[in-house]
C-alpha cells in the first residue's frame, strides 16, 4: 500500500474526532507519543548499547503495525473503575518485583 | 521567635474548627475567613527558622552509638519550607477571595476544608517524621475529596468516590511502607533514619529496606497523582470549583513535593531509587500530555497538564544533581502557580457558558479580552516562553539534563513542552479565537473583579520569578545542597 | 504452641491483605469493595502492631518498683502502639466518608454494582445531547 493510503487509513481509524481541530490534536498526540516512546529507546543505551538496538527494533516493529496509537491508549485510560483499579495493581506488582528482585543489580 | 512554626499548622486548623462552627452566620464566616487567610501568609515571614520540637522533648543522645534520637515530633523550618507555605498562603489567600465573592452565602464546612488542607500540607512539608507525614497526607486526602464533592459539577459524587477507592488502596500501601521502615529501624523519625544508615547500620541494604522503598513509591505515585493515578488524579482537579482545583493542585505539589525529598533523603543510596523515579516521571508526563491533547473538556486538559508537569519535579529530582534538583524544585514553585492561574482563568470562562465542552465554545475574545489575554501569557508560562518563569525552570531542567550525561532526557523535556504549548494554544484558539458558534449563548454575566485581581497578582508572580529567577532558586539550591 | 505468635500474626496480616485487595478490586458490589479496604487496612495495623509485640514482655508502663534496665529489657516496644491508634481513626473516617457517598449514589441511581455507579461517564454525557 502506499504510504499516503496508510496515512488516510490512519486518519480515518481515529473514531471520534470529527472536527479539524480535535484531528490536529490527535495528529500531535500520536508524533509526541512516537517520537517520546522512541526516545526512551534510546535512554536504554546507558545500560547496553545492545540491548538498547533490540529495543527500538522491537518498538518500530510495535508502533508500525498498531498505527494509530492514541485511540487504543485514550481507551486505556478510561475513567470507569474497573479499569483504573486493574492498572494500579498491575502498577503495584510490577513496582514491587522490579524493586525487590532488580534492585541489587542497578 | 520559633513559637510560630507550630502556629502554621495549628492556627488554619483552629480557623477551620471556629469557621465551621459558625458556618450559619454567612457575612461572619465570610470577614473571619478572609482575615484568616490574610494572617495565614504573615506567619512564615514573620516566624525564625529553626527546629520544633513537640512537648519540648529535646533529642536523646544514645549512650551506645552517640547518634542522636528525636523523641519527640519535629517541625523543621527553614527558608525552603517558609518559601513554599509563603505561596501556598497566597494561593489560599485569593481562593478564599474568590469564593467569598462570587457566592452569595459563604459555607461554613467548604472554608474549613479549605483551612484544613492549608494545615495539612503546611504540616507535611515541616514535618521531619514520616509517620505524622502520613497522618497529614491522609487528612488531605480526605479534604481534596470533600473539595470535589462539594462542589456543583454534575458528577461529583461519582468522581469523589472513584479517587476515594483508589486511593484507599494506595495510602494502606504506604502505611505498609512505613511500617517496615519502623520494623528496621526502631523510629519513624527521618533524619534518625538517615543517621543510622549513615552509621552503617546493617539492615540498610536488607531486602526489607527495598520493600519498604517499592510501598513507599507507591504511595507517593498516588500523592502526585502520576501513573496509574492520573486518571483519578486529573478527574479530582476537573470535578472541582475552579477556585477549589487551583488550590487542590497546590495541596498536590506540595504533598509530592515533601513525600519525595522524605524519600530522597531515606533511600538515595539505593541506586533503583532514581531510576523508578525517572521512569514513572516520564511516563507521567508522556501519557497526561498525550491524553490532554485528545480531550474535548477544557477542565480536563489543563488537569491532565497540571498532572504531567508534576512529572518535571520528578525528573529534576531523579537525574540527582544539584542542579537538576534544584530545577525541580522551582519548577514545583512555579507550577503551584500557574496552574492555579490557568485554572481560575479558564474556570471563570466555565462558570460565565455554563459548558465546558472546548467544541461549543468560541469567540470569547471579543466578551472577555482581559481574562483572555492574563489566561494566554499563563499559557505561555506553563509551555516555558520565555521570560517567564517556566521558561526559566525549564531552562534549567534541560541543562541539568544535558550536564549529568542524559541528552534524551532534555528531547524529551523539549517535546513535551512544545506539546503543552500546542495544547494550549489549541484551547485558546478554540475559546477565544474561533468563530462564536451559534448555539453560544453568553449571557453577558461579567466576570468578578476578584478573578481579575487574583489573575493579575498570579502573573505577576510569574513574571517576576521569571526575571528574577534568583529569588527561589538561591533559596532551593541551599537547601539541596542540604540534602546531598 | 504449635506456631510462634508473631508469625502466626504476620501471616495473618498477609492474608487480611490478600483477601481485601481481591474484595476491592474484583467483587461488583461497592459495599463489599469497602469492606475489602477495610481488611485491607486492618492487615497493616495488624502489622504494625506485631513489630511491637515481644514474647513474654510486659506493657510497656514504668511503675514505681521497677527496676529500669529490667524494664527496658522486658517491656514491649510501645511506638508502633500509639501509631496504630492514630492509623485506626483514619482509616474509620474515610471508611465513613466512602459509605456516605454510596448511600448518595445509592439514591441517585438506585443500584450498589460499581461498574454501573462508576464507569466512564463522558461517554453517556454526550450521548444524551
Amino acid at each position: 500500500m502506499r504510504l499516503y493510503d496508510k496515512l488516510i487509513n490512519i486518519i480515518e481509524g481515529m473514531k471520534g474526532s470529527t472536527t479539524n481541530d480535535s484531528i490536529s490534536g490527535d495528529l500531535v498526540a500520536e508524533l509526541t507519543l512516537i517520537s517520546t516512546l522512541l526516545m526512551l529507546g534510546i535512554v536504554v543505551r546507558h545500560v547496553s548499547i545492545f540491548l538498547s538496538i533490540v529495543i527500538l527494533l522491537g518498538l518500530l516493529l510495535i508502533l508500525i503495525t498498531n498505527l494509530p496509537l492514541m485511540p487504543k491508549l485514550k481507551k486505556e485510560q478510561e475513567d470507569s473503575l474497573g479499569q483504573m483499579l486493574y492498572y494500579v495493581l498491575v502498577t503495584l506488582g510490577v513496582l514491587f518485583a522490579a524493586v525487590y528482585w532488580g534492585g541489587n543489580f542497578v | 521567635m520559633n513559637e510560630l512554626i507550630p502556629l502554621m499548622v495549628i492556627f488554619p486548623i483552629a480557623a477551620a474548627l471556629l469557621i465551621n462552627l459558625f458556618g450559619f452566620k454567612s457575612t461572619f464566616v465570610k470577614y473571619i475567613s478572609i482575615i484568616v487567610a490574610f494572617i495565614i501568609p504573615i506567619i512564615p515571614l514573620a516566624s525564625n527558622f529553626g527546629l520544633h520540637y513537640f512537648g519540648g522533648h529535646a533529642p536523646l543522645e544514645s549512650s551506645l552509638s552517640g547518634i542522636l534520637y528525636h523523641t519527640a515530633i519535629t517541625y523543621s523550618f527553614t527558608a525552603f519550607e517558609q518559601l513554599f507555605i509563603f505561596i501556598l498562603g497566597i494561593l489560599g489567600f485569593f481562593v478564599v477571595l474568590i469564593y467569598v465573592n462570587s457566592y452569595k452565602k459563604a459555607s461554613g464546612p467548604y472554608l474549613f476544608l479549605l483551612f484544613m488542607g492549608i494545615a495539612a500540607v503546611s504540616a507535611l512539608i515541616l514535618s521531619d517524621d514520616i509517620f505524622h507525614m502520613f497522618v497529614f497526607f491522609e487528612i488531605a486526602a480526605i479534604v481534596q475529596v470533600g473539595i470535589v464533592a462539594a462542589s456543583t459539577i454534575k458528577d461529583r459524587y461519582e468522581i469523589a468516590l472513584k479517587y476515594m477507592i483508589v486511593g484507599s488502596i494506595g495510602s494502606p500501601i504506604i502505611l505498609l511502607g512505613i511500617a517496615f521502615l519502623l520494623a528496621i529501624f526502631g523510629n519513624v523519625n527521618i533524619t534518625d533514619i538517615v543517621n543510622m544508615i549513615n552509621a552503617g547500620f546493617p539492615a540498610a541494604s536488607s531486602p526489607v529496606f527495598f520493600a519498604s522503598l517499592a510501598l513507599i513509591f507507591f504511595g507517593w505515585l498516588y500523592t502526585a497523582g502520576l501513573p496509574p493515578f492520573h486518571t483519578a488524579k486529573s478527574g479530582i482537579y476537573s470535578g472541582a470549583e475552579p477556585q477549589g482545583a487551583a488550590l487542590l493542585q497546590a495541596f498536590s505539589v506540595i504533598t509530592m513535593v515533601s513525600i519525595l525529598i522524605a524519600m530522597v533523603r531515606i533511600f538515595s543510596g539505593l541506586e533503583i531509587f532514581n531510576v523508578i523515579l525517572v521512569a514513572f516521571s516520564l511516563l507521567a508526563m508522556i501519557l497526561s500530555i498525550t491524553m490532554a491533547l485528545v480531550q474535548t473538556d477544557f477542565k480536563r486538559m489543563i488537569a491532565f497538564l497540571a498532572v504531567g508537569e508534576l512529572g518535571f519535579i520528578g525528573l529534576g529530582m531523579g537525574i540527582g544533581t544539584e542542579l537538576s534538583m534544584t530545577a525541580g524544585l522551582f519548577q514545583a514553585v512555579n507550577e503551584m502557580v500557574i496552574t492555579a492561574l490557568l485554572f481560575i482563568g479558564f474556570g471563570a470562562i466555565a462558570v460565565v457558558c455554563k459548558t465546558t465542552d472546548i467544541n461549543k465554545l468560541g469567540g470569547l475574545i471579543s466578551d472577555y479580552p482581559k481574562t483572555a489575554i492574563m489566561v494566554l501569557i499563563g499559557g505561555f508560562a506553563m509551555a516555558g516562553v520565555p521570560p517567564l518563569n517556566g521558561f526559566q525552570s525549564k531552562l534549567m531542567l534541560v541543562q541539568s539534563a544535558l550536564n549529568a550525561g542524559y541528552p534524551e532526557f532534555a528531547i524529551i523535556i523539549v517535546l513535551i513542552s512544545i506539546a503543552t504549548f500546542v495544547v494550549f494554544v489549541k484551547v485558546f484558539y478554540l475559546m477565544f479565537l474561533k468563530t462564536k458558534p451559534k448555539a453560544l449563548e453568553v449571557s453577558g454575566e461579567k466576570i468578578p473583579k476578584s478573578t481579575i485581581i487574583t489573575l493579575a497578582v498570579f502573573l505577576i508572580i510569574c513574571i517576576t520569578l521569571g526575571l528574577f529567577p534568583s529569588i527561589a532558586t538561591d533559596t532551593i539550591s541551599g537547601f539541596v545542597g542540604g540534602l546531598l | 504452641m504449635i506456631m510462634d505468635l508473631q508469625l502466626a500474626s504476620l501471616l495473618t496480616c498477609g492474608f487480611l491483605m490478600i483477601i481485601g485487595m481481591f474484595a476491592a478490586i474484583f467483587i461488583d458490589n461497592v459495599i463489599k469493595k469497602v469492606i475489602g479496604i477495610a481488611f485491607i487496612e486492618e492487615g497493616v495495623n495488624l502489622f504494625i502492631v506485631t513489630i511491637g509485640y515481644k514474647a513474654g514482655g510486659v506493657v510497656p508502663i514504668i511503675l514505681p518498683e521497677m527496676d529500669p534496665s529490667w524494664f527496658a529489657s522486658n517491656a514491649a516496644y510501645p511506638l508502633p502502639f500509639g501509631l496504630v491508634l492514630t492509623s485506626i481513626v483514619i482509616g474509620a473516617s474515610t471508611l465513613a466518608i466512602m459509605l456516605a457517598l454510596i448511600m448518595i449514589l445509592y439514591k441517585k441511581y438506585g443500584t450498589l454494582s460499581a461498574k454501573e455507579l462508576l464507569k466512564d461517564r463522558s461517554k453517556e454525557a454526550v450521548a444524551d445531547e
